[in-house]
């Protein structure tokens, strides 16, 4: 088509957009508080401190009350990583993409990776006493693993295959999990671990062993991510 | 006279017109823009907003983290809500998942035509 | 017994995949066969709701009704068919695991109870969907998964703006306490969440607005992913989007305006079909003009009709899983999909199973899709709404012309390929012919099941 008649069907959709948005502004900004409290958030609050002795809420909502969104993210995860596997798995011209010598970065990485990594470890552990969390923590160790692509180069090779192994195992680890909450408890995803105090180490029931899993699944995955694109040579 | 500024309402007010018009960049972006790096990065503006929107109208000023800690002994109405906390945690991984498949998509494409507006894709329609 | 193992083990199966590389195949009809299995013995004791975690109200819950089993049910068999349509080919990891995760992602919309839930169950279908679309690794493929990602991400968006307003004001995520609390929210809220959930679902469900992406989807991948799509995941977005809107006791302008848009999506599709020189996007447009039509029949707060619809949509599904497996082989023998392909293959077999989907689809005895269409016809007889009536007739007329017009290729006089089908296959679409015969001349037990059904997806609340 012409390119009158193109601008003419791009300006009406653009402005049929801005036309619904301004609706729902007017509808947002002219109706808001009938909220009905207690809202479910505040529900759980209430809660917490019995059903699971953990300290952060967020992390007691993210992995018991509502586990099964977490289960579901995880697998949102695996599969988009697979997907990206499926189509960039045949490109091997992997080029160091800062091309120049940096001798701060490479001697700085060796002193840098074992304390990131070791953070990461911190978060993931700790996530049911302070924030943080199997998430927080994976992508930290995943980006102490992307200061070591940039450093290394072409040295460093990353074998898939125990990537691909690591990452199997803990999501079959959570579900495992979740199937012995229902055998023992007759819920899904139920707590079957002894409660222990607020505060310490080794409290929260089954919830800290969510987020390990989750750590290590999220750390793998995203260290495949970013290894799948930095093997990919500058197209322009 | 800055005091009046220090209100929740404010607030709330300030947080709904900003990501609203965050939202409306991103969707015109979305539907405007030819080259196919800048569409996905305006639904990711898009949805950023979102996220914005939604914590930011569940807190009020006064409240506090919902952790319990040496000085926070015991979970209290004045915790903020922990579910939205949850749910943006869930939603931004998505929205990581979702835009990296995104990104392969383009960089194969790229590879395999060389191409990278919107207009020049012409491989589907009805004469092919 | 737990509804959850409908989910826990495809995706158990899925993670695992790594250890069973070469048995595949055999593993996935087996795991679909399981859950045959489990769905046939856990149907006896419905209605069951299921809380995660702990037990309270306030947990994510499974619910599983009628309609919910139904459409379930509908899902594992399809997959199971598909499953065994492909045990003479070789173990494929990706399609091992696409299809696994596209069982889970519809599954979980159709049994989930919680809305922040269905969204996940959203994601799930949606990016499966999209890594379906770029299966082959061709241009033609990755466009259309460019495509598809672009508006699949603007109905997350519109998606999560409705999930937002519903917690900001009702303060829950539950699907039963929402649709109790709906009616206090102001009436700008909820004009704002019932539009977002329209543009959400319906850029999914692919009716008129928002569908001019959807033809193109379908001409890139292979016909084989296309049965998925068109028999699976447009079914259950539909489910959900009204069992959601009958749940909440939605304003009944919402509903005519959702018929309106059915009528219209369905005589656009099949006025758009007539022009069309592939196979694969005729089809297509097929498949919309019936999605307009299920949407018609479930705008009706009507038994009749309603019973009529879900009728529909067992026949639609079966019939397009039938005639897209056969258009995949002709397509893999061929190597191409545009319409002359129909004057050269010599098959009296395929030509016997095109002959019987096309009259099903377009309504005429003694199949299936008669009893279907007569059904909505004489429901929407009875409320009188005979505009409606005449429109669709005057629009299945169109659609007989260019099926007419495919069957008549078949008797062109040109040099022929002839085509050999292996056994499994043969016996696979004959079994579906048969059942599409079978129910259009004894369809009282299948009509009595989608009454039950059709009565639970009205009465909302737990029947």
């Amino acid at each position: 088509m012409s390119l009158k008649q193109k601008i003419s069907i791009q300006s009406i959709l653009v402005s049929l957009v801005v036309s619904i948005m301004t609706i729902i502004l007017l509808g947002v900004l002219l109706n808001f508080t009938t909220s009905f409290e207690p809202t479910l958030g505040n529900e759980l609050l209430r809660i917490n401190a019995n059903n699971t002795k953990s300290a952060n809420a967020v992390t007691s909502v993210v992995t018991y009350f509502r586990g099964f969104d977490t289960l579901g993210e995880v697998t949102i995860l695996f599969l988009s990583i697979f997907g990206v596997g499926l189509g960039l798995k045949g490109f091997k011209d992997k080029l160091n993409i800062f091309s120049y010598e940096n001798t701060l970065l490479k001697i700085g990485v060796d002193t840098l990776f074992p304390i990131i990594i070791l953070f990461g470890i911190y978060v993931i552990i700790h996530g049911h006493l302070s924030p943080g969390g199997g998430f927080q923590g994976g992508v930290i160790i995943a980006s102490g693993f992307l200061l070591m692509f940039l450093a290394k180069g072409d040295d460093l090779n990353i074998n898939h295959k125990i990537l691909e192994l690591i990452e199997s195992l803990s999501g079959a680890g959570f579900i495992l999990i979740a199937l012995l909450g229902l055998l023992v408890t007759d819920r899904f995803l139920g707590n079957f671990l002894p409660l222990g105090e607020v505060g310490k180490l080794f409290s929260g029931g089954v919830i800290p062993l969510i987020y390990i899993f989750v750590g290590i699944k999220v750390s793998a995955e995203i260290t495949a991510l970013l290894e799948y694109f930095i093997r990919i040579k500058d197209v322009r | 006279m800055l005091d009046s500024f220090n209100q929740t309402p404010f607030l709330h007010s300030v947080i709904t017109i900003g990501s609203f018009l965050i939202l409306l960049i991103g969707l015109v972006g979305a539907l405007s823009k030819k080259n196919l790096f800048k569409i996905f990065l305006s639904l990711a503006i898009a949805e950023s907003s979102l996220f914005i929107y939604f914590i930011g109208m569940h807190f009020s000023i006064g409240k506090i983290a919902p952790i319990v800690t040496n000085k926070v002994t015991e979970f209290s109405n004045d915790m903020v809500d922990p579910i939205p906390q949850a749910m943006i945690l869930t939603t931004i991984v998505i929205g990581i998942a979702v835009l990296s498949l995104a990104l392969s998509f383009i960089i194969s494409y790229y590879k395999l035509t060389g191409k990278m507006r919107i207009d020049d894709m012409n491989e589907l329609g009805e004469d092919k | 017994m737990s509804i959850l193992y409908f989910i826990a083990i495809p995706l158990l199966a899925s993670f695992l995949t790594l250890f069973f590389k070469n048995y595949l195949r055999y593993i996935s009809v087996a795991i679909n066969a399981i859950l045959l299995v489990l769905a046939y013995f856990i149907i006896e004791n419905l209605p069951i709701t299921e809380n995660l975690s702990f037990d309270s109200p306030l947990a994510i819950s499974f619910v599983l009704t009628k309609g919910s089993a139904f459409f379930m049910t509908l899902f594992i068999g399809i997959s199971f068919l598909f499953s065994l349509y492909n045990i003479t080919q070789n173990s494929r990891r990706d399609i091992f695991i696409l299809t696994n995760m596209l069982l889970i992602g519809v599954i979980g919309l159709v049994l989930s109870g919680d809305i922040f839930n269905i969204y996940i169950f959203f994601e799930i279908s949606s990016i499966t969907a999209y890594i379906l679309t770029s299966l082959n690794r061709d241009a033609k493929a990755y466009n259309g998964a460019i495509k598809y990602m672009i508006i699949g991400s603007i109905a997350s968006i519109f998606l999560l703006i409705a999930i937002i307003t519903i917690y900001l004001n009702i303060g829950t995520l539950n699907l039963i306490t929402i649709g109790e609390r709906f009616g206090y929210m102001g009436a700008n809220t909820q004009f704002l969440v019932l539009l977002s959930l329209f543009i959400g679902f319906g850029i999914k469900t692919e009716i008129f607005p928002l569908n001019f992406w959807a033809v193109d989807i379908y001409q890139a991948t292979s016909s084989k992913i296309n049965t998925l799509f068109s028999s699976i995941l447009s079914k259950a977005y539909i489910f959900v989007f009204f069992h959601i809107a009958y749940l909440w006791n939605v304003d009944s302008k919402y509903l005519l305006f959702t018929a309106m848009i059915g009528v219209i999506s369905f005589g656009i599709a099949e006025v758009s079909s007539l022009t069309s020189k592939d196979t694969k996007r005729v089809f297509a447009y097929s498949t919309l003009g019936q999605l307009g039509v299920l949407f018609i029949g479930f705008s009706y707060n009507n038994i009749t009709i309603m019973t009529g619809a879900i009728f529909l949509v067992f026949m639609h599904s079966i019939t397009k899983l039938m005639l897209f497996l056969s258009l995949d082989i002709l397509e893999q023998r061929f190597g191409q999909s545009s319409i002359e392909i129909f004057k050269q293959f010599k098959s009296p077999f395929l030509i016997i199973i095109f002959i019987i989907g096309f009259l099903s689809l377009l309504g005429l005895p003694p199949f299936g899709g008669f009893i279907a269409k007569l059904t909505i016809l004489s429901g929407l007889a009875g409320v009188g709404a005979y505009i409606m009536m005449g429109a669709i007739l005057v629009i299945s007329l169109v659609e007989a012309v260019y099926l007419f017009r495919l069957l008549s290729y078949t008797k062109d006089t040109q040099p022929k390929v002839k085509i050999s089908i292996p056994l499994l296959q043969k016996a696979i679409l004959a079994s579906i012919a048969f059942a599409i015969i079978y129910f259009g001349i004894f369809p009282n037990a299948l009509l009595d099941i989608s009454q039950q059904v059709a009565s639970s997806i009205i009465g909302g609340v737990h029947v």
